[in-house]
């Protein structure tokens, strides 16, 4: 079964008195374990499309189901709970806890609401996940004591804090300069090998399209491309 | 919980200025309440203090009598009802003392001095001997005739020396003018210090000074276990002795003034002062006719003005309160526009909206407990500092000091009702930004940018 699947989804928003229609109907799956863009122009709905995968917007119509379960039937509570759960994200602007420092902002998932992890259990895996990221000597600093790359990097750790199956990341190189955007979906390419997590991102860099094993590309609010690579690199 | 708390506290130390301001405005008010509370809760103790160590007691029942010539004659000789009525309240009674008192002046040479002496039915005050501190001669010598004991101030006044003879120049119960002698045996360190200290004589010497048989006394002072059962003790004994005895009513007079001349009367005559007054026949009355006043009758009027005061107090304190509350709901307004992004990613990776209404309530509410913990800290300071100044002893706010000092007590009751004041007043304040905050919706937290 698809992790993610999206079926006929549109989105409007109303605009003045006229109303925008930001997706025309889009449907695709996504698979477990998948390391997946999604690419296109600005405005043709990128973020729109990741923030219903990522249960923070509702579809206008059509539906989105994660693990089987349609998201429209779900109440505030719940998606927030869905979303503690089952998935991670990475902003384009960051957005740590500038009061936390780098070890905190990581663990910060893990405060939120149940998780079985055992303290020592928890400080182990918070450990590992900032030596993964490359940030063992800033474990103790604040966000505002890090460079742009390195913020990215705790913000992917701490997407990852909560081992959840989905990772989603709004242009998460678009605050970065393109070699370090580079490493970072470098990053997130490991992370995604070594812990299995479905990665998807958005950019309108195709030096980084490059990077994932599919492709969604958009183009005012259809999809326009929706390729799988194999293994070798050949297009599905 | 603890995550949030721990947010909360370090996001209020994030607009350092503003924090400082909104909890130095709470500190400042909780100061000043804090100080006022802490006076006038001194002040009530105090002047109950003063009050009961000058006029000797908790209850005072006085006597009067119509002599044979129709005059009003401050003596109680049938006390036996009174004793028997105030055995009923034994248990509740820290001692009684039966006296008689005039008030006059002792004349040394060419030194006068106006004091009130009180004749000490000594065999009966157990008490007595050990409740002063004897800075010269021996208190056990009062018993002897015309012994007296009088303040070191007093003394000094004086300038009199253990053993010497002084004359004392008073009125009798009947009017007369009357001279009479005594003889200094001990004086003693005034302790209540504030210039209404008694001398002390048996009460046989005194009563032959001023025209009394020798076993009668004029008052009857009691000191209760318990200073807050004064008026309920009171009402008991007043019960009691009115089935067997004449009193003087306590209900309150419809007119003030009436009111008003009955316990400056009464008051004349705890003080020593010998009332005179020719009794019309129509007026008069069989053996004693008893008053009863209290501590509570003295003071009640004081410490209702004290009342007022805390009350006047409080009222400012919460109008303060209120205008810093209004601080706090425009700065929290500010700190939702501020950290929207930030509440925006926290909605996404799972925190509920109660959590991210918390975090703001907490950190309102830790600006208003510690500013309310400063302030607090402040007034204990000052008021350790003002304790340590003695104002003297001489002047009339003596009266409201204890020996010279102020008596500043930490008004325990006070300060729990203020926290919770503010802690309420700044929820309420919080809480319309906070639920605000709460209520934004992810998506659109995410994508504002300020
Ligand atoms: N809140 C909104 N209100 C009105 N229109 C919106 C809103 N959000 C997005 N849109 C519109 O919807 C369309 C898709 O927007 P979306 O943000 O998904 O594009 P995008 O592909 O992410 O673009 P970019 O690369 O600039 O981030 C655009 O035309 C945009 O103007
Ligand atoms: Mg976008």
């Amino acid at each position: 079964m698809a992790i993610i699947s999206l079926h006929d989804v549109t989105k409007d928003y109303p605009l003045g008195k006229t109303v925008v229609h930001a997706l025309k109907g889009v449907s695709c799956e996504i698979q477990r374990g998948e390391f997946i863009t999604i690419a296109g122009p600005s405005g043709s709905g990128k973020s729109t499309i990741l923030n219903m995968i990522g249960c923070i917007d509702t579809p206008s119509s059509g539906n989105v189901k994660i693990n089987g379960t349609d998201t429209s039937a779900l109440s505030d509570k719940s998606l927030t709970q869905l979303r503690h759960q089952v998935l991670g994200f990475i902003f384009q602007s960051f957005n740590l806890i500038p009061v936390l420092n780098v070890y905190e902002n990581i663990e910060f998932p893990l405060l939120i609401g149940k998780n079985g992890m055992h303290p020592s259990e928890k400080k182990t895996w918070i450990n590992t996940l900032i030596r993964e990221v490359g940030l063992d000597s800033w474990k103790t600093h604040r966000p505002s004591e890090l460079s742009g790359g390195q913020r990215q990097r705790v913000a992917i750790a701490r997407a990852l804090a909560t081992r959840p199956e989905i990772v989603l990341a709004d242009e998460p190189t678009a605050n970065l300069d393109s070699e370090t955007g580079e490493t970072i979906i470098n990053l997130m390419k490991k992370m995604n090998h070594e812990f299995k997590t479905t990665f998807i991102f958005s950019t309108h860099d195709n030096m980084i399209v490059e990077i994932a094993d599919h492709v969604i590309r958009l183009k005012d609010g259809i999809i326009t491309e929706n390729s799988r690579k194999k293994k070798t690199g050949v297009a599905v | 919980m603890k995550q949030y708390l721990k947010i909360a506290l370090r996001n209020s130390t994030r607009q350092k200025k503003r924090s400082l301001l909104l909890g130095g405005a709470i500190a400042f008010g909780f100061l000043i309440i804090t100080l006022l509370n802490s006076f006038t809760g001194g002040l009530l103790v105090t002047i109950q203090n003063n009050f009961s160590n000058a006029f000797g007691g908790h209850i005072y029942i006085t006597g009067k009598e119509v002599n044979e010539r129709n005059k009003e004659v401050s003596v109680m000789n049938n006390s036996a009802v009174l004793l028997e009525s105030i055995d009923a309240l034994r248990m509740d009674i820290a001692s009684i003392s039966k006296r008689s008192q005039t008030s006059g002046n002792l004349i040394f040479g060419t030194r006068q001095y106006r004091q009130k002496i009180e004749g000490v039915l000594l065999s009966e005050e157990k008490e007595f001997s050990t409740a002063f501190a004897v800075t010269a001669g021996t208190i056990d010598d009062l018993s002897k005739e015309n012994a007296v004991m009088l303040s070191t101030e007093t003394v000094q006044l004086l300038n009199l020396q253990i053993g010497e003879t002084v004359l004392y120049k008073t009125t009798t119960t009947t009017g007369q003018q009357n001279v009479g002698e005594f003889i200094l045996v001990a004086v003693f360190a005034d302790q209540s210090g504030f210039g209404l200290t008694s001398g002390y004589t048996n009460l046989e010497s005194l009563n032959k000074i001023i025209g009394l048989p020798a076993g009668s006394y004029q008052t009857v002072n009691i000191f209760l276990k318990d200073m807050a059962s004064i008026d309920a003790k009171t009402e008991l004994l007043y019960e009691k002795l009115k089935t067997k005895a004449i009193v003087e009513s306590r209900e309150t007079e419809k007119d003030e003034t009436e009111d008003t001349h009955r316990m400056a009367a009464n008051m004349m005559r705890m003080m020593g002062v010998q009332t005179i007054r020719e009794v019309p026949p129509e007026e008069s009355w069989e053996k004693t006719k008893f008053t009863i006043a209290t501590l509570n009758d003295y003071t009640d009027q004081i410490m209702s003005l004290v009342e007022v005061l805390n009350v006047i107090g409080f009222i400012i304190f919460i109008v303060l309160m209120i205008i810093t509350m209004v601080g706090i709901m425009n700065s929290f307004r500010m700190v939702m526009i501020e950290r929207t992004q930030e509440i925006g990613a926290m909605r996404a990776m799972g925190v509920q909206k109660n959590n991210i209404r918390n975090i703001f309530i907490f950190e309102a509410l830790i600006i208003a407990l510690l500013g309310a913990a400063a302030g607090l800290f402040f007034s204990v300071t000052i008021s350790g500092i003002l304790g340590l100044v003695n104002f003297g002893t001489d002047s009339f706010i003596s009266f409201f000091l204890d020996k010279g000092y102020l008596s500043l007590v930490i008004p325990v009751g006070e300060i729990f009702r203020n926290i919770i004041t503010v802690s309420f007043l700044s929820l309420a304040a919080v809480l319309l930004p906070a639920r605000a905050a709460a209520k934004l919706k992810p998506v659109v937290a995410l994508q504002t940018n300020y």
